[in-house]
């Protein structure tokens, strides 16, 4: 099995070098610690929203994500591997827990319960990094696995919580993060519903906007991204061409429908995609080592990132399109290390990267309808069949929802919705949405039903029974049955 | 008694072997569907193992698995209809990896090394075993899965009404706010579940194997 074993990086055999460039990360993740400490600690302790706990409890998070990590690592190098005493304390030394509690804490959102921001912790080691023989053996970046498991497992719980808004944004901003913003918004949208309630593209730089711990601030990413790149820490090709790719696919999708150039800098700012690119894209250990293996492997972060983030029901892709590539890396150093000596080997890639790059920018700028253009009315809804009969009619009406059309019948006499029954509908989560009563509510106050929330967990699928039933209510008055 | 004990711990099928993983992956997410899926096993095992270790020295060596299969379907059918007849609901549940156990690998695996070589008895005990072996495997995981995917756990839901007992239908386990950990429930936990227990089997057997090296 010898010869078949793939050497994984980093390839320094020196070791005082990888303690210094872990060293240098920490020192570059610094600033962001600070500046999520100011935004979700200390400004809504001025502002007279939080006490002193809420003062000090960013720090308290990252501080108890760290010790979760490495107490687990100690736990299972002590039990699972057998080793004591001296040979423990050189195998911590040299094994970096630190740094995947540190991510973890970072790309999770404030109002993650600590139990979970446990679990994520324990399974991010676990899973994550041990099972796979420890530091430098792991395929997948372990603090991305733990993230997924905690977004999948308590993403209601945290949504419920008030999902990405600290306490002094939840009364400031009505809306979620701008990413999910853009899910909501059918079509693209337009500077007014994307960049306006959170300020200015300033902002979206400076990181005052919500969204997780520590992917909010462009600046002190790309500040970061200097210091390593000076230090020789990361490649920066890595996040300059996702980054690049990322901006020229919304450019196209954006400049399809006359948008400006704050459009690609909104999505490039925006989510965690600066903070994925520069320091989780980069992570020595799951990302190619050859040049051309590096910027095949950002090519195709940013069209996995753009695909994930149009294409899918959920608004952010950064993590699951690098927790995606991180599989590949091994074909793309393959690729990379035969291109080394002929360019021509590695043709095949690239055209494949820029066919799909092309594909995907005129596929999305083509569905995607701006949201002026529709004339109100929602390309989302449709009208399988009315059946009239006098003031009575009978809606067979259908809603895109969050995976798959809901289908339902609506009888509205004289005006007032009577009924409304779901005769299909795909998604999973729909029980919630019986459980919570949410049709009765939508009968019971159709008068106001622009008003009625929806239920978080489900948010995407109420949003559009909701939606369902005003447009159904929009084209009883439009037909005028009720004179 | 050896035999079925090796069925059980040494050569266990799901942990071991890793032989039929479809169904160990697809029906382990009640308890109930587990452990009746892995009974509906044992009893096509049993049956065909012995059908099979009688009649061996009839097949011709060239159209043995054609017979095999054979004889193995008509006991997949016939638990089948008696299922479909007296539990719809868990018929309903277990699906198509109940007609399924056709193609499982563990009984044309039995067939073909156990029951074509060896004597009628020594083939009904290995059954016995690996049958019993992958039941317990199988309930283990769909025990795992249910209580900490849904917090809730089905002892008797679609067998009830054969018993005639009362519905213990779901028996609400834990209330904790960690739990449930819905991914279990979900197909990529089966994979998660699977993966653990054989890692932690595998721990525990060459541990085991290690320490009796040391002692020679």
């Amino acid at each position: 099995m010898k010869e078949f074993h793939l050497h994984t990086g980093p390839y320094i055999k020196d070791k005082n070098r990888t303690s210094k460039m872990m060293f240098h990360l920490l020192i570059a993740l610094i600033p962001i610690i600070i500046f999520s400490f100011i935004k979700n600690g200390v400004i809504p302790f001025v502002k007279d929203k939080t006490d002193f706990i809420g003062l000090i409890y960013p720090l308290i998070f990252i501080l108890i994500s760290c010790l979760t990590t490495i107490l687990t690592e100690i736990l299972y190098v002590r039990i699972c591997l057998g080793k004591k005493g001296h040979n423990l304390k050189t195998y911590i030394m040299h094994s970096y827990s630190i740094f995947p509690g540190l991510f973890l804490a970072l790309v999770l959102p404030i109002n993650t319960p600590i139990y979970a921001l446990i679990i994520g912790g324990i399974i991010a080691t676990i899973i994550g990094k041990m099972l796979y023989g420890g530091f430098g053996n792991n395929i997948f970046n372990p603090a991305l696995i733990g993230c997924l498991f905690v977004m999948t497992i308590y993403g209601g719980v945290i949504s419920t919580n008030g999902g990405y808004l600290n306490s002094y944004e939840i009364d400031t901003i009505s809306s979620a993060t701008p990413l999910s913003n853009v899910a909501l918004v059918d079509g693209i949208g337009t500077y007014n519903t994307l960049v306006r309630p959170y300020g200015s593209l300033w902002d979206f730089f400076l990181g005052t906007i919500p969204g997780a711990l520590g992917e909010t601030s462009a600046l002190f990413c790309i500040l970061g991204f200097i210091y390593l790149t000076i230090t020789k820490v990361i490649k920066w090709k890595i996040p300059v061409i996702y980054v690049a790719t990322v901006f020229a696919i919304t450019y196209m999708i954006g400049s399809m429908h006359g948008l400006g150039i704050w459009y690609p800098l909104f999505q490039i700012l925006s989510g965690g995609l600066m903070f994925g690119a520069i320091f989780m894209a980069t992570d020595p250990v799951t990302s190619p080592t050859t040049p051309i293996g590096q910027v095949l492997y950002g090519l195709f972060l940013g069209i996995l990132t753009v695909i994930f983030r149009y294409l899918t029901p959920y608004p952010e892709g950064v993590l699951t399109s690098i927790l995606t590539m991180n599989m590949f890396v091994f074909i793309l150093d393959r690729i990379g290390s035969k291109a080394r000596f002929n360019f021509n080997k590695s043709i095949l890639s690239f055209f494949l990267a820029w066919a799909l790059i092309l594909l995907i920018g005129c596929y999305i700028g083509n569905t995607f309808v701006k949201e002026d253009e529709t004339d109100n009315k929602d390309p989302n809804f449709e009208i399988v069949s009315k059946n009239v009969v006098d003031k009575v009619v009978t809606y067979t009406v259908t809603q895109k929802g969050f995976s798959g059309k809901i289908k339902a019948r609506i009888v509205i006499d004289d005006g007032l919705i009577k009924t409304i029954d779901i005769l299909e509908q795909n998604d999973s989560y729909f029980q919630k949405i019986i459980d919570a009563n949410y049709i009765d509510k939508l009968i019971r106050e159709q008068e106001t039903i622009e008003k009625v929330d929806t239920i978080s967990g489900v948010t995407i699928s109420s949003t559009a029974v909701k939606k369902m039933v005003i447009n159904t209510l929009a084209d009883y008055k439009e037909s005028g049955y009720a004179e | 008694m050896k035999t079925i004990i090796n069925g059980i711990i040494k050569e266990n099928p799901t942990f071991v072997l890793l032989l039929g993983l479809c169904p160990t992956l697809a029906v382990t997410n009640k308890f109930e569907s587990s452990y009746i899926m892995g009974f509906c096993v044992l009893v096509v095992l049993l049956f065909s193992n012995f059908v099979i270790s009688i009649i061996k020295k009839l097949i011709p060596e060239s159209v043995r698995i054609p017979v095999y299969i054979l004889i193995i379907g008509t006991f997949v059918t016939i638990v089948e209809l008696l299922l479909k007849e007296y539990v719809p609901t868990l018929h309903k549940a277990l699906g198509i990896y109940l007609p399924l156990i056709v193609v499982n690998c563990i009984v044309l695996g039995r067939a073909l090394t156990v029951a074509s070589k060896k004597s009628v008895g020594q083939s009904i005990l290995d059954a016995i075993g690996i049958g019993i072996g992958f039941t317990l495997a199988l309930s283990l995981i769909g025990f795992i899965r249910e209580i900490f995917g849904t917090n809730t756990i089905t002892l008797i839901d679609g067998l009830s009404e054969v018993l005639e007992i009362g519905k213990l239908k779901y028996i609400n386990v834990i209330n904790l706010p960690i739990f449930p950990i819905n991914i279990l429930a979900s197909p990529s936990g089966a994979f998660l579940t699977l993966g653990l227990l054989v890692g932690i089997f595998n721990a525990i057997r060459n541990r085991k194997g290690r320490g009796k090296l040391e002692s020679n």
